[in-house]
Parts: structure tokens; C-alpha cells; sequence
């Protein structure tokens, strides 16, 4: 892990500073804070994102917060690049995330929601409970199942996207599939199913097929369960409106 | 079954979300995990399609009907109605739609799930039982 330098003490690009001078200061002052870039870009992980795509709003964010750190207002630009890149992450999500527009409020608590449930799953060893998850947010049952039913129209990450160890989310799934050596009954139910991207037949094969749980298929892809339930029902629409198209 | 609810709603998918949202409150209500939530989302999405696709003639309303008692619920999909112009603009086609997969997705989100005919009135219905939380550590 990057060490996060705090408090460090740093030249400010004021205005009075020549063009050279700032352009320095200001790379050592991403140079010296990707790896806080970085610790933040990790806290919003599991929550339907790429880490890579994280990571890179995170330093893009990062070199705003250089740009526009002014030292005489006597802030610390650890804490002032921390609240840049925390609100870029946000909004990211917010603009990014949603396939559905939902109220930023249902949003925020839902992405929330996710990461508690992640910590509570990892606590307790099983899913939990809409009302632990509801307790660990301090808000009511209420509020978590309005979060659960805007989370229908959360965007699923793209299957294609390079994860941490460098495989796409789909060559994790084929490589899942392979080595559980899948019988094809899916297949022989429908030949539509060859109309289907091999990511959407995957998920449906292990959910359907080998009738893993959400959590273990959660489990095998190192994504979170959550996230298995929306490319579920992605991989049932799109089925179905293969057929629908089909016929 | 302790208690239930009733909705009656138009037989078009963009309405399904209600459905959605009662199941969830109610699997909440008798501390289903969040997983076994997500399992009857689905379920209960999937037994209003199949309803669809067996219907003899195009359907105007749903009728659903959750009950549940501390361990288990239930749901039953029914018609009321005919359209009276096919198929209402925007309802989901199910036509096409292998009845023997939705089975099996069936199959993989609940405990049991069936079809009860009353002449050529399909009913759609599914149990799941809630599997008791471990106490946590």
C-alpha cells in the first residue's frame, strides 16, 4: 500500500508564483497524494464499478484538487483533496451508476446500503437481514427497501471491464464455468439462449443450473451479491426479450 | 397463512414493480435475509410473466395476493378481465418465452411453485420458507 503523506507542507500554486514554479508544485502534489487517491477510490469498491475506473476518477480528481488548492485559505490539502475526490466519486456514481434516475438521497443510501451489507455479510457469514442492514444505516426498513427497489435501476458494471487481476468479469465467469465442467440444460431447454451474450448465458447458468446462491456466484467472481441480483435480472430481460423479438 | 395482502393491477410489467415492492416489505417483516429479498424479486416477477404467457386471451388485470405467516410466504398471480383491444400498449409479451425455463428459474428462487387451473383460468403460486438467520457473532 502507497504511504498517504499528511499534513505534508507544500508550496501553493498562487497566482503570484511563476508557471514553472506551480506546474512543479502542483505534480509533487499529486505524486505525493495518488496513494490517498488510491485508499479512497478502494472504500467505494463493491459497489458496481470497476476499481480501475475508481482509481482513474479518483486521480483525475485528485489533479483538480492540485489545481485548485490554494494554501492561504489555510486548509490541509490532504483533508481539501479528500472531500474533492470523495464528492468526484459521488458524483460519478450518481451520473454513471444509474440507468434508472432515482433521487440522489435513494442514491446516496444505496450505495450506502451496499457497502453495509458487504460488512455485515463478512460479520455475520450469511446475507443479513433488512433489518440488521437497516440498524447498521441507522435509517428504517422503510427507507432500505425504497433503497433495494431503486437499486432495479442501478447499472451493472461492464462485464468487460479489466478487473484487479486482470481479467474481464466475463473471463471470470467462462473460467468459473469451465472448471465446474457445466452441464448445458439450459441450452437444451432453448436454443434462444445462442441469442444471448456469453455473459448473460453464464450468469443464468450458474444461478439456474448449478442453482448456486446469489452469494456464492457472489463469491466466485469477487463481486458482491447485490450486484449478482441486478445482472440476474439484466440476463432474464434480456432473455426474454430475445424471445419476445424472436417469435 | 396469518395474514395477507391483496392488489389488483393492470397486466403490464411497468406495474410489476408494486408486486416488487409488497413481496420485499413483507419477506422484511418475518427477517428474510437480503438474499432471499432478491430471490422473491425475481420469483415474483417471474410468476406474473409465466401468468401472461398462459393466459388464453390477452389479460386486463393481475390479481396477487401475498400471505405469509412467521416462517414462509406465499403468492398467488391470477386474471380478472379481458382487454378488450388485445393487449394493452406496453404490456410485456411473454409470448415465446420457454414455459420450461421459467420454470427452472422458478425451481432455483423458491421452495415450491406451480400452476392450478380453475376450467382455463390459470393461477400462478410459489412458497418460500424463510431460512432462520444464524445469530451473528
Amino acid at each position: 500500500m502507497t504511504p498517504v503523506p499528511r499534513g505534508i507542507t507544500h508550496p501553493a500554486p498562487s497566482g503570484e508564483e511563476p508557471t514553472g514554479r506551480r506546474s512543479d508544485a502542483r505534480e509533487r502534489l499529486v505524486k505525493a497524494h495518488l496513494g490517498l487517491a488510491e485508499q479512497i477510490a478502494r472504500r467505494f469498491a463493491n459497489r458496481g464499478e470497476s476499481r480501475e475506473d475508481l482509481a482513474q476518477v479518483a486521480a483525475v480528481a485528485l489533479v483538480k484538487a492540485a489545481d485548485a488548492f490554494d494554501a492561504s485559505m489555510g486548509y490541509d490539502f490532504p483533508a481539501f483533496a479528500t472531500r474533492t475526490i470523495v464528492g468526484e466519486l459521488k458524483h460519478h456514481f450518481r451520473d454513471k451508476g444509474w440507468a434508472v434516475r432515482a433521487p440522489r438521497r435513494v442514491q446516496e443510501l444505496y450505495l450506502e446500503m451496499n457497502a453495509a451489507v458487504a460488512e455485515l455479510t463478512q460479520q455475520l457469514g450469511r446475507s443479513p437481514t433488512v433489518r440488521e442492514i437497516a440498524a447498521a444505516c441507522e435509517r428504517s426498513e422503510g427507507d432500505i427497501l425504497a433503497a433495494i427497489e431503486a437499486g432495479q435501476g442501478y447499472r451493472a458494471t461492464s462485464l468487460d471491464a479489466r478487473g484487479e487481476h486482470g481479467r474481464t468479469l466475463l473471463e471470470r465467469v467462462e473460467g468459473t464455468r469451465a472448471a465446474a465442467g457445466l452441464h448445458d440444460e439450459l441450452a437444451e431447454l432453448s436454443p434462444h439462449l445462442d441469442r444471448l451474450s456469453l455473459r448473460e448465458q453464464s450468469i443464468l447458468r450458474l444461478r439456474f443450473a448449478e442453482e448456486l446462491t446469489q452469494s456464492e456466484i457472489a463469491e466466485r467472481l469477487g463481486i458482491s451479491q447485490m450486484h449478482v441480483s441486478r445482472l440476474l435480472r439484466s440476463a432474464i430481460d434480456t432473455l426474454r426479450a430475445a424471445y419476445a423479438e424472436g417469435e | 397463512m396469518d395474514a395477507r395482502i391483496e392488489l389488483t393491477l393492470p397486466a403490464r410489467t411497468d406495474f410489476f414493480y408494486l408486486v416488487r415492492l409488497h413481496v420485499a416489505a413483507v419477506a422484511s417483516r418475518i427477517d428474510m435475509t437480503l438474499e432471499d429479498v432478491e430471490d422473491l424479486h425475481l420469483a415474483a416477477e417471474e410468476l406474473c410473466m409465466s401468468l401472461l404467457s398462459l393466459s388464453p386471451s390477452a389479460p386486463d388485470r393481475l390479481a396477487v395476493e401475498i400471505a405469509w405467516d412467521p416462517t414462509v410466504i406465499a403468492i398467488t398471480c391470477r386474471l380478472i378481465g379481458e382487454a378488450d383491444l388485445g393487449r394493452p400498449t406496453g404490456a410485456w409479451t411473454n409470448e415465446g418465452f420457454p414455459e420450461l425455463l421459467s420454470t427452472r428459474i422458478l425451481d432455483a428462487l423458491v421452495d415450491e411453485h406451480g400452476v392450478t387451473m380453475d376450467g382455463d383460468q390459470p393461477t400462478t403460486w410459489l412458497r418460500k420458507r424463510r431460512e432462520r438467520p444464524l445469530p451473528g457473532p
